[in-house]
């Protein structure tokens, strides 16, 4: 073995572990802003309109239990739990201490995505509250891999965050928890 | 440590001369290794993401989104030992680990340079790893010395 073999070693293992360092210093750094808005977070200002032309923002947050699920068209696991919480939707129906909103996050440009959002809900008869997100209350809610489900208490705050698909029987669960509490 | 440090260099500066002087028992454990500095070039701060969806999630879903991290970390090093085992054969494949010391070395430089700015190709550093180390152990292949097949 040559002593320039072992310096290039050397040179290299260090350079690895070197990189890997200020990576974890980076990630350290960023910690707090990493992952999805955890719970205990209060709502960040966004503002969409529904397919119906409202305008859906924090202030419509409080005195309900809210479920915000970001989904989009191309996601099969999103329409698979769009469909469940629509079901869920019914059952709450003119409850006003409860509310759902699906926000499609499509990643396409904003009136594609209403087009496509509009065309699913059509299909596939949905009752459930749709709006149409341009990329700013993703970002707000920190939102990775769709689907990304929120579950937020009256006051606005978030208290539950579901990454992947989640089951409207959890779903139903944490909602009458937090009925429970608000009572 | 220092036989392994020399091997690895070694690996970079006279390769052929390298693997033709490791003994046979020598450097059975270097993929494992330098895959974990595979995943210390690579994924720190990926890896730390997983946990960071697991952190504010704390469910199942925040669990697969660290396993999925790992996941996808791990699979270049693994589909390139698969690809290196099978050109050395059975009876090189003991050598197989240090190819992936190119691979270090290639994403390893490949974030010193922004080229997501300027390559629209997505996985480019991967897929020239693999490629260093295909390339690296067709260039070394007959250098190795032969072993019986264990059985």
């Amino acid at each position: 073995m040559s002593r320039l073999g072992l310096g290039v070693g050397v040179v290299f293992v260090a350079a690895a572990l070197a990189q890997g360092a200020a990576d974890f210093a980076r990630a350290r750094a960023d910690w707090a802003a990493m992952g999805p808005l955890p719970p205990g977070s209060a709502a960040p200002a966004f503002a969409v309109r529904t397919l119906s032309g409202a305008q859906f923002e924090p202030e419509h947050l409080q005195g309900k239990v809210s479920v915000l699920t970001f989904w989009a068209t191309w996601c099969p696991a999103c329409r698979s739990e769009i469909d469940d919480l629509d079901e869920l939707d019914d059952e709450y129906e003119g409850r006003p201490d409860v509310q759902f909103m699906a926000v499609n996050a499509e990643g396409v440009p904003p009136r594609e995505a209403w087009r496509k959002a509009a065309g699913y809900a059509a299909k596939e008869k949905l009752s459930l509250p749709i709006a149409v997100d341009n990329g700013s209350m993703s970002r707000k809610f920190r939102v990775g891999p769709i689907p990304h489900t929120v579950v937020l208490d009256p006051s606005g705050t978030v208290r539950h965050v579901h990454l992947g698909r989640v089951s409207s029987s959890t779903i139903a669960e944490e909602i009458e928890q937090l009925l429970q509490e608000s009572r | 440590m220092r036989r392994a440090l020399a091997r690895y260099g070694g690996a970079l500066v006279a390769p052929r001369a390298t693997v033709a002087a490791s003994g046979p028992e020598e450097g059975l454990r270097d993929g494992i290794w330098l895959s974990l500095l595979y995943l210390a070039v690579t994924s720190v701060y990926p890896v730390a993401e997983g946990f960071a969806n697991w952190w504010a999630t704390r469910n199942l879903g925040g669990i697969v989104m660290i396993l999925s991290a790992f996941g996808r970390a791990l699979i270049v090093p693994i589909v390139a030992l698969v690809a290196v085992e099978t050109i050395l054969g059975q009876g090189r494949a003991h050598r197989r680990g240090l190819a992936l010391v190119p691979m270090v070395v290639v994403v390893l430089a490949m974030r010193q340079v922004p080229w997501r700015a300027t390559v629209g190709v997505p996985y480019l550093p991967e897929l020239l790893a693999m490629l260093a180390a295909v390339g690296w152990t067709l260039w070394v292949r007959r250098s190795i010395p032969e072993q019986e097949a264990r059985g």
